[in-house]
């Protein structure tokens, strides 16, 4: 028994790393962790109680609780809007229309992962799935066009995890659940610092062209402004149901959820419309949006339950006084925890990272003065980080897995892009307006 | 002596009044049992618990205390939903009698659920923020209206409203948004979200004074000590009085503060209560048809003894 | 021992079909709503909740089929560096541990699903829907998931078998 909620939350941490490490499934790890705790606690149960029965009621009181959610039924829509796009020729097209202008720029191509990124991302609610999309079209053609493949890696590594920072994002819908933080204002902030990231990559690599010129390919192709214009049309769907998933949310027409559900129909429709939708492709993006919704809600569930526990065993109050007798500067406070994000986004996926931290975390924030929305933003970054840090990265398995390099080329070639990220969190962390501007102005 | 340490699950923020009475309860009771009986206090639902689950939750002694809205529960249920009935009562004074009325049938229906009621406080009078004034109701047909409960749903469907369930913390954006346009709630919450950075007129048509409750599960109760209980029921009696009182002070400044901030007050006349009362007399006629007898007998002669 | 893979993988196809059902569910019961509201005036009062119980039944009767698939995540740090007879058995370790909560979990939901029954437990929504209805997938899809996790578990240590008479 263990009455310390210091030395109590400590085992805790520490076993749930034993499991995880030992290859538990992620979801287990959390139950059993949260099982653990309970056992090790001093619960002061009255005679005749189990404290077997509590653990199993609190365990399936979360399982319930957790998933029973309307919010978060925009989770599994939006990954199957995702899948839908991901299988027809929305991506093809996005390549072709995007190809003609860019051209002229210092890095030429090099930007299209930047910009095909930005676009996809914003009707793609995840990062492994926005990289795995765009990267299966641009890294084929941009090593045939004599591209560096370090920089062509590296901007999709980076520009890749912007799929969860501009709407619609599977993170954001997870944390505006558990901070009760308006999943559309969410979304709505995310667009800034979104595009304040990607123009951050494509002015280094603009700038790196300018540098060492032998990163690109010398000889030009030429587009006529006629072409360039007919090229629009490619781009037309995306920015379609960009216009519809967002729209609706901004002006309020639907809440997230609805836009979730009015993308399926929208990529369902394009998939007709380009007629690339057979009933295998459709089965295929059904049950594989079932697969992913299923293994990220699972995470959520046990996720819920350790949260569920911490709060009981009063791990939650002691650590945030224990920082707030700290008296850090709210800048301290969030360097620190920056450091801890990028530490444990070493080890644990984006979905995890937030749903661990966030019962401890959030209190703190709060109490350091800090808005709920500012921090669902900065928290999106911290998870970026962790899709391109070894030994779990998402964004880097799906880079391994594509071009079968071998993952020290992977992250030398990812590091630069790293550190802009890093540097524009800064940015947003300093000037927070950013990332609040337009939530705020919001209008119908 | 051993020290009983408890959790109590309070459903809302920390600075919300309920969860500020409940941290009272527990200093009041730490103190008055002479530290033998510790209390910690979760608000926020930091425990992870939604509501409806509750009365299961202490049942078991998942949670062994909670703060629980009654009118949520009534799923598992019916005699907890008599304090969200729309136009049971408009005024405190009212809804204390009506407490009175009902309080050994939520002693019973507490039992049942293997808990002990240990005192209950008032939510401040429900009433409607709206973009457009209402006078009669005629205005109230074919707003788009956030509402908490069925209750509130079939009553303004009965006024021909259009009501939306929607969670409360996407309230703020649906109605920056004119996805909805009114709001069913108190002055308190109003107060709290600031609602009049995006609506105008506030009426108090009284909905309901809805009743929260703080239990505690049978079992836990069981084991503590004679002069423990006796030191608990004093705690709670002098919580309860206070509760009330600082419901009532709290609308009131509640009231005034979202006046200065330029949200327009007005009353409800007699044409208008005649309407709402005739909207609200089906459901608690419904309400009456599904309870049981007891709670048909207590609720049927509160509203006789009213008129 | 095939038969049971195979038995197992069919189980677990004809759970990812409700599953896949259950996502369609969300999908058209969600758009009918946002039609009902847009051109209707009104709302459909369900969608909300219904559309959260079809998401409780697509996801536990999705964990076993997403198992079958290897879909579940985890961390391979330590297993990627052993050889495959540890691997084998580290897998066999988690399996079983995995087994232990799974079990737990069903035997306390279906508690959970027989009081909802037997106290007539309804949601506190327009539609009062008996709570025992969309709880029952959690203790079927558990178990369901407990059939793919021993399958899994068969497979682990039959290639720790066939590794020990391996140098
Ligand atoms: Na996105
Ligand atoms: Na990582």
């Amino acid at each position: 028994m263990i009455a310390d909620p210091f030395v109590l939350s400590i085992t805790v941490f520490s076993i749930m790393f034993l499991f995880l490490l030992s290859g538990l499934w992620i979801g287990f790890s959390l139950m059993a962790a949260g099982v653990a705790g309970m056992l090790l606690a001093d619960l002061n149960l009255p005679p005749g109680f189990s404290v077997w029965t509590k653990i199993g009621n609190l365990l399936v009181n979360s399982m319930w609780n957790s998933v029973n959610s309307w919010s978060l039924t925009a989770l599994p829509l939006f990954v199957f809007m995702g899948e839908l796009l991901h299988r027809t020729a929305v991506s093809d097209k996005l390549f072709n229309g995007l190809v003609p202008w860019l051209n002229r720029i210092p890095g030429k191509l090099l930007h299209i992962n930047v910009f095909a990124c930005s676009l996809f991302a914003a009707v793609s609610g995840s990062s492994a799935a926005t990289t795995a999309t765009v990267g299966k079209i641009t890294l084929d053609e941009l090593s045939k066009r004599g591209y560096s493949e370090s920089m062509a890696l590296g901007s999709l590594a980076g520009a890749g995890t912007l799929g969860f920072m501009i709407p619609p994002s599977l993170i954001m819908i997870i944390y505006g659940i558990l901070s009760d933080t308006s999943i559309g204002q969410l979304f709505i902030g995310g667009i800034f610092p979104g595009l304040l990231l990607a123009g951050g990559y494509s002015f280094y690599i603009a700038l790196r062209a300018i540098v060492t010129p032998d990163i690109v390919p010398s000889q030009e192709e030429s587009f006529t402004w006629a072409q360039r214009f007919r090229s629009l049309r490619d781009l037309a769907p995306v920015l379609f149901l960009i216009a519809v998933v967002l729209g609706g949310i901004y002006l309020g027409y639907t809440t997230p959820t609805e836009a979730a559900a009015i993308g399926v129909l929208g990529a369902f429709v394009l998939g007709v419309l380009f007629r690339t939708m057979s009933w295998s492709i459709f089965k295929d993006a059904l049950w594989s949006a079932v697969r992913t919704s299923t293994m990220i809600t699972f995470i959520i569930v046990g996720a819920a339950f350790l949260s569920q526990v911490v709060g009981f065993l009063g791990i939650t109050t002691t650590l945030s006084r224990f920082i707030a007798d700290l008296h850090l500067s709210p800048y301290m406070l969030i360097f620190i925890l920056g450091l801890m994000y990028i530490f444990l986004g070493m080890l644990l996926d984006g979905i995890s990272l937030v749903v661990m931290t966030l019962p401890i975390v959030l209190p703190m924030i709060l109490h350091a003065g800090f808005s709920p929305l500012w921090f669902g933003i900065f928290l999106v970054f911290m998870v970026e980080l962790s899709q391109i840090t070894p030994p779990v990265g998402f964004s880097i398995f799906v880079l391994q897995s594509m071009s079968h390099k071998d993952v020290g080329f992977i992250l030398k070639a990812t590091f630069p892009f790293f550190v802009i990220m890093v540097v524009t969190v800064v940015l947003v962390t300093v000037f927070p307006q950013i990332a609040l501007f337009l939530p705020q102005k919001m209008i119908g | 002596a051993d020290v009983v340490k408890m959790n109590l699950n309070a459903i809302y923020p920390a600075t919300n009044f309920h969860s500020q009475g409940a941290e009272e309860f527990a200093k009041r009771v730490k103190e008055y049992t002479g530290g033998t009986v510790e209390i910690a206090v979760h608000p926020g639902g930091a425990l992870g618990f939604k509501g409806p689950e509750l009365l299961k939750a202490v049942k078991d002694g998942t949670v062994p205390m909670s703060d629980i809205l009654m009118g949520v529960v009534q799923g598992s249920e019916k005699t907890f939903g008599i304090s969200s009935l729309p136009r049971m009562v408009t005024s405190y004074d009212e809804a204390f009698k009506l407490y009175q009325s009902c309080k050994d049938l939520y002693d019973k229906a507490a039992a049942k659920w293997n808990q002990k009621i240990l005192y209950v406080a008032p939510w401040p009078p429900s009433g409607l923020f709206t973009t457009k004034e209402i006078k009669t109701a005629a205005d109230i047909k074919g707003l788009k209206t956030r509402t908490y409960d069925k209750n509130g749903a079939d009553f303004l469907a009965n006024l021909g409203g259009s009501p939306v369930s929607l969670p409360w913390g996407e309230v703020y954006a649906a109605l920056r948004t004119g996805m909805i346009d009114s709001v069913l709630t108190s002055a308190v919450s109003g107060r709290d979200a600031k609602l009049w950075e995006v609506l105008k007129y506030f009426k108090k048509i009284d909905y309901a004074y809805p009743l929260n409750m703080v239990v505690i599960n049978l079992d836990y109760w069981k084991a503590l000590t004679a002069d423990q209980k006796a030191a608990m029921e004093k705690a709670a009696i002098e919580v309860q009085e206070m509760q009330w009182k600082k419901s009532a002070a709290d609308n009131a400044e509640s009231l005034k503060a979202i006046e200065e901030n330029g949200i327009a007050i007005s009353e409800t006349d007699a044409a208008l209560a005649a309407e709402l009362d005739a909207a609200a007399d089906a459901i608690i006629k419904d309400f009456v048809a599904s309870a049981g007898a007891d709670v048909a007998a207590v609720v049927e002669g509160y509203r006789k003894s009213q008129k | 021992m095939e038969k049971i893979f195979r038995w197992s993988k069919k189980v677990s196809d004809w759970a990812a079909l409700i599953s896949s059902a259950a996502m369609l569910c969300i999908v058209l019961l969600i758009l009918l709503e946002v039609f009902v509201r847009s051109f209707l005036n009104t709302s459909t009062m369900i969608a909300d909740e219904y559309s959260a119980y079809m998401y409780v039944v697509l996801v536990f009767f999705g964990l076993g089929y997403t198992l079958a698939t290897d879909g579940h995540i985890r961390v391979k740090v330590i297993s990627s560096r052993l050889n495959e007879r540890g691997q084998a058995l580290l897998d066999l370790c988690a399996t079983v541990v995995a087994l232990g909560l799974a079990g737990f979990a069903l035997k306390f939901s279906v508690a959970l699903v027989w009081e909802a029954y037997s106290l007539r437990m309804v949601s506190e929504t327009p539609a009062q829907t008996p709570m025992w209805i969309p709880q029952v997938a959690i203790p079927l899809g558990l178990l369901l998931f407990m059939v793919q996790l021993l399958a899994h578990g068969l497979a682990a240590a039959s290639r720790w078998k066939a590794s020990r008479f391996r140098p």
